[in-house]
């Protein structure tokens, strides 16, 4: 009886198991294996990007949080090619091999090296992680008239718009330089509503950095972090826009929304130092510290802590900064102009070797101790202050909690790992101690 | 009653083994070889590289060649065709020359991957190449190419002696040198420390030929090897000159490296060496046209 029950418990369990296994019950969502629509897809977006000389004009925005802001690229694709010109230099087309190709998905890729192309993606021994900049974006989505990109290494979203404008890529590029040119803004302001807007510029980095009064996003924002580390909530919000120059204008990585408004593009308007959108208008302004970038040249008398000492201030060849000669004669410094600002400023630097070593120029605390750094964003900056008539160096922080009022001469080897103070040009010319002024001879 | 159970386990179980249909597999492949169209230079490295040697010579980015720790950019297109001929010339044709076809085929590296500038650390320093297994070597700084390439010394350095030197690897991976070569320095190897002070300077005194020799004794054989290989006696000499009492370890190791190629091998280095020096002068006084992409 015991072994009928038993055959009765397995002839069940069989009958259930095959019961089970020949359920089938597949359909085919889609009609074709991944790869034969993946290999389509990609098929279809180079059919589109190198349809009978269609123009595409790329918003390029290098690094993490486009922290560089954007910049404009036109290309053309043809047979495998691409030939691309960027604002950085918009009279030359660079050429080189693309490919439409599959990793986690349909990616486009500069992959042989194109001198506009890659320009935010090369790295150097100052810059191991060059400017952030994608040369591999994954492809999104397409139609005849958008490709949207996403980048690989940033994550930032590239969009490829077909370009029909009525200008030539080469002059829309010089009105996007001229317009970089005269866009001179260190903050912003408007009203939205009742509220105020504030923003903060820099046009190094092309971003502007919103703060207002929004108590409800505020506290939004603020829900879930760590107050004590965040500081009370105070009901402002900080918002940054990074943005690229148009031939009119801005336009914002992408649209920002703030106190109800949605805005992305702007006009510039020099005369009035005005960025509006027919509905918003910012007001742009500069310090009244600020000094033009040619009103920098010229002798002057250095001080610093009790000593004097001849000094020139010569406009490199970039037009980017000044040369301070005149201190020692056995280097001179650099002073970066910071056109936000209207203001110079002197940090960390290279100058000099001693056999494989570095000599450095480096940032230095003296009122708290005499800690240094050879990082080359810590340093001090100078600015115009009427009431003296002199530019005066301006000792704080402006990098890392690092505060500097100071400079030493600090050895290191190539490798950058600290040997001592560089004394090897004099004693006494080691040090920098308290910098205060350049007075005009 | 055993013989019942028995029966019906056996029905149920062709039951079950039968129930299902039959599925009919698609003759579609699910997976789609990408095509992509031939550069010149591909059809090149078809002809002198793959077909003969099946060597992959990758000079286009590709992210799973690339190592993600560093951030990388594609080498120029006409600096790849100048480097393909430059590893053709100075590399595979000499081990052809000096050992036959088929020690170069067995043995030499199965792919290079190029990229256009260093792999910079975080500290400013560079890496000029690595090799993967025995299988992989890649060469970086192609965009530089023109610029440190002018000269033999400049060549080797960023570029040919790293191939030489890799491949001493593979070969020694193959089969192993003598023991004693490890001894000769006894406990002198400094591992990361080769490129800090006092290791940095003080390397031929301390009986390595170069600083990065001090790393361990495989790095040490490679080092001497492609060191030997790709420089003149008259630059051999006047380095041992400044070695001092170093000098003897260096000779003695020389003797064992010299002695596992011929034995081991059968490559005479001095042969290889007059090879190599003679081919390199061929690319230096531009007797060879790197540009050169015609099949013949």
């Amino acid at each position: 009886m015991k072994t009928l029950r038993k055959a009765f418990i397995l002839a069940a369990a069989l009958c259930l198991l095959a019961a089970q296994s020949c359920l089938k019950d597949q359909h085919e969502v889609f009609d074709k294996p991944y790869s034969e629509r993946l290999s389509e897809f990609n098929s279809n977006v180079r059919s589109i990007l190198e349809k009978d000389g269609q123009v595409w004009l790329m918003e390029m925005y290098p690094g993490t949080s486009q922290k560089f802001g954007g910049y404009a690229y036109f290309l053309t694709f043809e047979n495998g090619m691409v030939n691309a010109r960027c604002e950085l230099d918009p009279e030359t087309v660079y050429s080189s091999y693309y490919k439409i190709t599959s990793d986690n998905g349909p990616v486009l890729s500069f992959d042989s090296f194109n001198d506009a192309l890659h320009v935010f993606a090369t790295p150097s021994s100052g810059a191991y992680e060059a400017m952030g900049g994608d040369f591999e974006f994954s492809i999104k989505s397409y139609s005849d008239s958008k490709i949207e990109l996403v980048g690989k290494r940033s994550d930032n979203h590239y969009n490829l718009n077909a370009f029909d404008g009525a200008m030539t890529p080469e002059a829309y590029l010089a009105a996007v330089n001229r317009m970089s040119e005269n866009v001179l803004a260190a903050t912003v302001e408007a009203k939205l509503g009742e509220s105020d807007l504030n923003g903060e510029v820099d046009l190094d980095n092309r971003r502007i950095t919103f703060t207002y009064y929004d108590p409800e996003e505020s506290a939004l924002l603020n829900a879930g972090s760590d107050e004590e580390e965040e500081g009370e909530d105070d009901g402002y919000v900080t918002k940054a826009m990074p943005f690229m120059y148009t031939p009119t204008g801005i336009k914002a990585y992408e649209p920002i929304k703030i106190l109800g408004y949605t805005f992305s593009e702007f006009n510039y308007f020099e005369g009035n130092n005005v960025f509006t959108d027919g509905v918003i208008t910012l007001q742009g302004k500069v310090p009244s510290d600020y000094t033009q970038y040619p009103d920098f040249a010229g002798d002057y008398v250095f001080t610093y802590y009790t000593k004097k000492a001849n000094v020139t201030l010569t406009p490199d060849e970039t037009g980017a900064g000044y040369i301070m000669s005149g201190l020692d004669s056995h280097y001179t410094i650099y002073l970066r102009f910071i056109k936000a600002k209207g203001r110079l400023e002197m940090n960390s630097q290279k100058i000099g070797t001693n056999g494989s070593n570095i000599i450095w120029l480096a940032a230095w605390d003296l009122d708290h101790g005499g800690s240094l750094t050879w990082n080359e964003d810590a340093g001090m900056e100078l600015h115009w202050v009427e009431e003296n008539g002199q530019f005066e160096f301006v000792p704080g922080i402006k990098v890392e909690d690092f505060y500097a009022d100071s400079f030493i001469l600090w050895e290191t080897d190539a490798n950058g790992a600290s040997i001592d103070s560089y004394e090897g040009w004099g004693q006494a010319q080691s040090q920098i101690p308290y910098l205060k002024a350049l007075k005009r001879k | 009653m055993k013989k019942i159970i028995y029966i019906l386990a056996v029905s149920l179980s062709i039951a079950v083994l039968s129930s299902c249909e039959k599925e009919v597999l698609s003759d579609r492949s699910v997976i789609t070889v990408e095509e992509m169209e031939q550069t010149e230079l591909d059809k090149w490295l078809t002809v002198n590289f793959l077909n003969p040697y099946n060597i992959d010579f990758v000079y286009r980015f590709s992210m799973n060649e690339s190592d993600m720790n560093y951030y990388t950019i594609p080498p120029r297109y006409e600096l790849a065709v100048k480097m393909a001929h430059l590893v053709k010339y100075l590399c595979i044709d000499t081990y052809d020359e000096v050992a036959g076809i088929e020690f170069t085929r067995s043995y030499f590296p199965k792919m290079f991957f190029l990229i256009g500038e260093w792999e910079y650390r975080n500290n400013g320093t560079f890496i000029l190449g690595t090799a993967e297994g025995g299988k992989k070597i890649l060469l970086s700084g192609i965009n530089y190419l023109d610029e440190y390439g002018k000269d033999a010394e400049g060549l080797n350095f960023y570029y040919i002696k790293t191939i030489h030197h890799e491949f001493t690897h593979i070969l020694n991976q193959t089969r192993s040198y003598p023991q004693e070569f490890a001894q000769v320095n006894g406990n002198g190897y400094v591992a990361d420390s080769w490129s800090e002070p006092p290791y940095n300077t003080e390397y031929l005194k301390n009986g390595f030929f170069t600083a990065y020799s001090q790393e361990n004794d495989a790095e040490d054989f490679a080092e001497l090897m492609s060191e030997y290989v790709t420089h003149t006696q008259e630059y051999w000499d006047s380095e041992i000159a400044k070695a001092g009492d170093g000098k003897q370890y260096i000779n003695r190791k020389l003797d064992i490296v010299r002695s596992y190629m011929l034995d081991t091998w059968g490559i005479d280095m001095d042969v290889l060496r007059a090879t190599i020096l003679r081919r390199q002068n061929d690319v230096t006084s531009g007797k060879i046209d790197l540009q050169d992409l015609t099949i013949r």
